[in-house]
């Protein structure tokens, strides 16, 4: 990870935004207290000033010059450190008592040169004539409000050096550590891209946003993982189940062509090949209709209706068909079961349930059809007395081109359950298949419309 | 009958106008949208047969074309696509009747004779009669030669059917359509389940028998003096 790379992403650029929000305030935070606090010192000095000079100027309205001599010098003597200095001055200039101060001012800032001449002083001064010609100068040194405004600035520009630094430094962590996290989402994508499609994101335990993304693209791998596995599974299955009555197909036209003489067996031999196609062509519409159930594109057009009804209609259309066969098929339901589905495809759904009865079960068997409400649900069962199916295949009958062992020699593509289980999986339905002992019940349960 | 069949696929058009020449009709042909749409629109059909998906225009769109042009011609559409939406999309667009690749040629006769004789919807009629059989479609009555016959309602609606199409085979797969509703292909032998009933009451103590079996394709209704 080289550091370009890390300036380059979104959460450094983040950092240096917030970094320069944060300097920019501070520098206003800065000038406001340099501003306030010079100004109040500027304040202080001068009211100490004035105040100074009030005293002096009362002592000599009423004591007289003289005494004004005597209390300046005395002031000026005794003064300390960062104390005030006392000039009066005679008409030319000469210093009756006091220091030096420069004339000139009468009120504001003056610089003073120090005795080598180089450094200067800065003073304040308040100058006052009096009556006689004398001039009366109070003043004091503010270098150090210079200091302490020269602190003030120090002050500031090393906190900001540290707020930048650590913005910077903060910027630059954050930033690899969401370079770490994305790298490893580029590397699972980069090998899935190679050809490992087991490969997933590493997802921490903490649960946040990283965890949260990384975790969502598993669960879509997974699924797409599931769909291609299920593709692969649908190709072998066709593949291998077309390639049977291919060959039989192909048998049929070779041994026509070598012993086939007269035009009579030609005719029946173009016959069983058609039927043999159309067989062929009915398993291919099978299949497409499957993956398009699959789809799920028909849930668009899903509408309210009775199940009851739909149920007693295929029944009362396949109980001739049951009675020729010498099996007796019953209806049972109590209510109107209202769901949320496709008409066709319902219908579907239960023709597909009432033949496989009908086909797979002995003259005799009983085939019972009943819908009836449960809790939420409504269910749609359809039973019989036959043979059953024995409890290790039972799971496998809604599989593509499944066969039982006992159905193997009945006609039928081995796709009529499977056509039940993407109808009903399309319309959230659950399928459950009970022994009856003897005999095989499956039931879908559909969540019921109120 | 003058039939247009507008189909890309070279083989299926020959396949459908010698069947259909064989028969007597005249054939026009088109092998793609556009000249297809010219002929339609320009000329006078008792029938179209129009492919699904054609280079140019596709069918959907010649179909809508030719009834926003007011231009009533019964159409059957054909398509190599198996999926249920697509028969929905087909009539919705205004075609009168859709038939599946591949087919049996039976099947494609069956529905042009079914299309063009169809009668507009304000008169159909309600009584409907093959010689001595007559039925009442308000009252929902079936006699025959004077005697009431007592008919399942699927049975009615069977019974119906082949006296509309009197005269004119009707095929398994249009029964099913028409009658049970059913746009797939059952397993069981549902169609001739029912028809073996119907015959039981309608033509087994009647002497004359109406109700033929044609063998291999389907079924028509006639009187056969």
């Amino acid at each position: 990870m080289t550091l370009p790379r890390i300036v380059r992403t979104a959460s450094f650029r983040f950092a240096v935004i917030v970094a320069a929000f944060i300097l920019v305030s501070g520098l206003a935070l800065g000038l406001i207290v340099y501003r306030s606090v010079s100004a109040a010192l500027e304040q202080q000095v001068a009211d100490q000033v004035d105040r100074e000079m009030e005293r002096l100027l009362a002592e000599y309205r009423s004591n007289g010059i003289e005494h004004l001599t005597l209390q300046v010098n005395r002031r000026q003597n005794a003064r300390g450190r960062e104390a005030l200095d006392y000039s009066l001055q005679g008409v030319r200039g000469v210093v009756i008592a006091g220091t030096r101060l420069p004339t000139g001012t009468t009120s504001g800032r003056i610089s003073v040169p120090d005795a080598d001449g180089m450094a200067a002083t800065t003073l304040f001064v308040r100058t006052q004539q009096l009556p006689f010609g004398e001039t009366l100068i109070v003043g004091t040194d503010v270098g150090w409000i210079a200091n302490v405004q020269e602190k003030i600035l120090t002050a500031f520009a090393s906190a900001m050096g540290f707020i930048i630094a650590f913005s910077l430094i903060g910027g630059l962590w954050l930033s690899s550590r969401f370079l770490l996290r994305l790298d490893a989402m580029t590397r699972t994508a980069t090998s899935i891209i190679g050809g490992d499609f087991s490969s997933r994101i590493p997802v921490s335990a903490a649960g946040d946003d990283f965890d949260q993304l990384g975790g969502a693209f598993n669960t879509m791998l997974d699924r797409l993982a599931m769909t291609m596995e299920s593709l692969r599974q649908v190709s072998n299955d066709i593949a291998h189940d077309l390639r049977t009555p291919l060959t039989r197909l192909r048998q049929t036209l070779d041994e026509a062509s070598r012993t086939a003489t007269s035009h009579q067996s030609v005719q029946l031999a173009f016959q069983s090949a058609g039927e043999q196609v159309d067989d062929i062509l009915a398993t291919f519409s099978a299949l497409l209709r499957i993956a398009q159930i699959e789809s799920g594109t028909r849930r668009h057009g899903f509408a309210v209706l009775d199940l009851a009804a739909l149920a007693r209609a295929v029944s009362d259309d396949f109980r001739s068909v049951a009675e020729d066969k010498g099996q007796v098929l019953s209806f049972f339901c109590d209510h109107p079961q209202m769901i949320d589905g496709d008409r066709e495809l319902l219908t579907q759904l239960i023709v597909n349930l009432v033949e496989n009865a009908i086909r797979h079960t002995p003259q005799g068997s009983q085939i019972d059809v009943r819908v009836a409400g449960a809790d939420r649900d409504a269910v749609l069962t359809v039973s019989d007395n036959g043979p059953g199916v024995p409890e290790a295949e039972r799971s496998r009958i809604f599989d593509r081109f499944y066969r039982t062992e006992a159905s193997r020699t009945t006609s039928g593509n081995g796709l009529g359950l499977c056509l039940v289980a993407a109808i009903a999986d399309l319309h959230d339905a659950t399928i459950a298949t009970e022994d009856r002992a003897p005999g095989l019940a499956i039931s879908v349960r559909f969540a019921r419309k109120t | 009958m003058k039939i247009l069949v507008i189909e890309d696929d070279i083989s299926t058009a020959s396949y459908i106008r010698n069947g259909l020449t064989e028969l007597g009709h005249v054939v026009d042909t088109a092998d793609n949208g556009r000249d297809g749409l010219f002929l339609a629109a320009g000329e006078r059909f008792d029938v179209m047969i129009i492919d699904r998906m054609l280079p140019g225009l596709d069918g959907l769109a010649i179909v809508k074309t030719i009834r926003s042009a007011a231009i009533k011609t019964p159409v059957l559409f054909l398509t190599a696509l198996a999926g249920i939406d697509d028969r929905v999309d087909g009539l919705e667009a205004g075609a009168d009747d859709y038939l599946v690749k591949p087919f049996a040629f039976a099947e494609l006769a069956a529905r042009i004779t079914a299309l063009a004789r169809r009668p507009p919807i304000h008169d159909q009629p309600t009584q409907l009669a093959v010689a001595d059989l007559e039925m009442d479609l308000l009252r929902r009555k079936v006699r025959r030669g004077g005697v009431d016959i007592d008919l399942q309602p699927r049975e009615f609606r069977l019974l119906e059917y082949l006296m509309q199409n009197a005269g004119r085979m009707v095929t398994r797969t249009m029964l099913l359509e028409h009658v049970w509703e059913y746009h797939f292909d059952p397993k069981t032998n549902i169609v001739e389940t029912h028809m073996s009933r119907l015959r039981g009451k309608v033509d087994k103590d009647f002497g004359k028998t109406l109700i033929e079996t044609i063998r291999g394709s389907g079924y028509m209704i006639r009187d056969p003096a």
